[in-house]
């Protein structure tokens, strides 16, 4: 497998990509934690407490199977622990003259270019997870339907701040490449 | 109501009856089913007639509310008795206007005006229905106080509420469609096959035919049929049966894209569009050519058969759904020579493209495997159904099936970028040319997944205002270095262009 997102072959260095916050990495940790034991605890009363208390009975209460969701409950909480900085090394920004960009995506990559001028308003907002971390979640939102908000969570309240203003305050046009007038 | 101010207008009283229609038409459907599907003796259903009472309760409420009012800088729209909306309208961004009449409207003096503005599927404001004078009023006002498309689209309504129809500009006309167009397209859209499933629903139900049949003219016909074929329903009678409801299906098509389509016509003045259709509600819309984000002209088979296409065009803030005319059915059919010249007309910048950039090599081969594999599944997933003999005979139908698809979608695939515009053509059987104004560009990307990554290719993804998801323009099997060179230069290009709606 080629491991063509990690080289930066293809464009002139003329804009340094950022990675996420560092923070972001036990953020998101903790939060999949939660999601997980959410998770967990359901599967567990499915599988014990349902049965004890209300006398439950289903194919899924089979021992080999009962092994098999145990064991998909152990996975779901290593990758918990495990992919966000698998994660956090696959997701970079950066902001160019064009607007901003972001790769992101460990093994479906995409790469997503909002040039400035298409920027219809931006969002910094913040969760409660994030805020303790110190970190922000930024939205983009353009005209487009597919990809009618892009949001990169995870980088320095600040920094968001001022990406929202570079997005939005300046001139929203730069020089065209090929002489092309408008 | 207490009165809201000086300058609210209310709409025309027939707005109840057509309301009234409007909620009746709701339960058509669901009522003939209730009738067709009750028994005798499970008369509750009727019942569910009792669901009708609220939503005339709540169409009476809107007229009975409703006011507008044409302030100077924007017009004021408000409704509702318990959550009460007002919404203002700011004259300048209102994007298209529409007039609506049918037969009915035109005898009682009254008509139908839609008002949309860039945001939104639905229609900014509707007023349903204004007496003429209101009209008249109503559009003067746009006219005179909006600018752009929408001043131009108000003065060409009140130009047609002052001409016969038929006097209109003939220069403008781009094109019209004859009677002999219109069968051409309803046998080609095959409309019909949609009355299919009702008409396969009714007969199953013997006794819902023998019901209907009750009195008229066919039923010994029928009765001797049915008779004669209980007892060995012969070759030739099958086929006497399949050939008339394939006649039928044909002639129902037919007869709908008539009553759709009747009068069509298409004139260009400018950068102004202007589109109407229909029998009995002419269908009307005021298109500026600058608005329009993106253009597609399909070929189906038999469209390529008798040297035919069909053109669509989206708009921002307009769907293509039934109300909103001449969009998806922009140019329900056109000559194959003449998609050049319509094209120049609806989308000025948009050339067509010389020659096409094609994928990478190796798609073909990409595209084969995945051929291969989806006959097997195919095979695999009807086996618990046929057995093996079956799932390998299908499996064996649909691996030539499935190869000559990815042959010619992988041959036709490709883009080219033109002066202005990004062409991307696709299709194996069914054929699209699309094509975006690079102005109109909102968002690119590339996509790679681990396939991708294994063949070193790459998925342009070209995302525009007015393309629904499920449509959106994109380019797989690219060469992974060809993807990326498009993916920059149109980021470039687009961001060098200010976005004008």
């Amino acid at each position: 497998m080629t491991d063509r997102s990690d080289q930066e072959s293809t464009t002139p260095a003329e804009a340094t990509w950022s990675p996420l916050d560092p923070a972001w990495i036990p953020c998101e940790r903790v939060a999949r934690t939660i999601d997980a034991i959410v998770w967990i605890g359901l599967l567990a009363f499915l599988l014990f407490g349902g049965p004890e208390l209300f006398g439950w009975h289903y194919l899924g209460l089979e021992p080999w199977l009962r092994v098999l969701w145990i064991v998909f409950g152990c996975l779901i909480l290593t990758r918990a622990w495990l992919w966000p900085p698998v994660a956090y090394r696959h997701i970079r920004w950066r902001q160019t003259e064009v607007g901003i960009e972001i790769r992101r995506g460990v093994f479906w990559r995409r790469w997503i270019t909002v040039p400035r001028s298409r920027v219809q308003h931006t969002d910094v907002s913040e969760g409660p997870m994030l805020r303790r971390y110190g970190l922000a979640r930024i939205t983009v939102y353009t005209a487009g339907t597919e990809f009618a908000e892009i949001a990169l969570a995870g980088i320095e309240q600040g920094q968001a701040f001022a990406l929202r203003d570079a997005l939005i305050g300046r001139p929203t046009t730069i020089a065209p490449e090929s002489g092309r007038t408008e | 109501m207490s009165d809201p101010g000086p300058g609210f207008r209310r709409l025309h009283p027939a707005s109840l009856v057509f309301r009234f229609f409007d909620a009746l038409q709701t339960f058509f459907v669901p009522a003939l089913l209730v009738w067709l599907w009750a028994d005798a003796d499970h008369a509750w259903e009727v019942w569910l007639g009792a669901l009708f009472v609220p939503v005339v309760v709540a169409h009476v409420l809107h007229y009975v509310t409703f006011r507008y009012a044409m302030h100077d800088e924007d017009l004021v729209v408000r409704h509702g008795i318990i959550v009460r909306r007002e919404r203002h309208i700011p004259y300048a961004r209102i994007e298209n206007v529409d007039l609506l009449r049918n037969p009915v409207h035109r005898m009682l003096g009254v008509a139908i005006v839609r008002l949309d503005t860039a945001a939104g599927d639905d229609a900014e404001a509707q007023f349903k229905v204004l007496s003429m004078p209101a009209v008249t009023e109503l559009l003067e006002a746009i006219r005179d106080r909006a600018s752009g498309g929408a001043a131009r689209g108000a003065a060409s309504c009140l130009e047609t509420l002052e001409d016969a129809p038929a006097g209109h500009a003939q220069d403008d006309v781009v094109l019209r469609a004859s009677l002999r167009d219109l069968i051409v397209i309803g046998i080609v859209s095959h409309r019909g096959l949609v009355a299919l499933a009702a008409f396969v629903g009714v007969l199953s139900r013997f006794d819902v035919t023998e019901k209907l049949l009750e009195d008229s003219v066919l039923r010994p016909l029928v009765k001797r049929w049915v008779a004669s074929s209980s007892e060995t329903a012969s070759f030739a009678q099958i086929a006497l049966l399949a050939s008339i409801v394939i006649v039928a299906l044909f002639a129902l098509s037919i007869a709908w894209t008539i009553f759709r389509y009747h009068g069509y016509r298409l004139e260009a003045s400018d950068g102004l569009l202007r589109w109407s259709a229909g029998a009995w509600t002419e269908r009307r819309a005021t298109i500026p050519v600058a608005r329009i984000q993106r253009l597609t002209v399909r070929r189906t088979l038999l469209h390529r058969l008798l040297g035919l296409a069909n053109l669509r065009i989206e708009t921002a803030g307009a769907r293509d759904d039934e109300e909103r005319a001449g969009r998806g059915d922009f140019v329900p059919l056109c000559r194959w020579t003449d998609v050049e010249r319509l094209v120049a007309i609806s989308m000025p910048d948009a050339k067509l493209p010389s020659s096409y950039e094609a994928v990478d090599p190796a798609a073909h081969s990409r595209a084969t495997r995945l051929s291969l594999i989806m006959s097997l599944v195919g095979g695999a997933l009807a086996f618990p159904l046929v057995g093996f003999v079956g799932s390998a005979s299908l499996t064996v139908a649909l691996v030539p099936l499935f190869l000559v698809r990815a042959r010619r979608m992988t041959r036709f695939l490709g883009l080219a970028v033109t002066e202005d515009c990004l062409w991307v053509r696709r299709g194996a059987f069914h054929l699209a040319w699309i094509a975006v104004p690079i102005a109109k560009i909102q968002t690119i990307a590339v996509a790679m997944s681990p396939f991708d990554q294994r063949w070193d290719m790459a998925k342009l993804v070209v995302d525009v205002a007015g393309a629904s998801s499920s449509d959106l323009l994109t380019v797989p099997y690219l060469s992974h270095a060809v993807a990326i060179r498009h993916y920059e230069r149109l980021g470039r290009d687009s961001a060098a262009i200010e976005l004008t709606w």
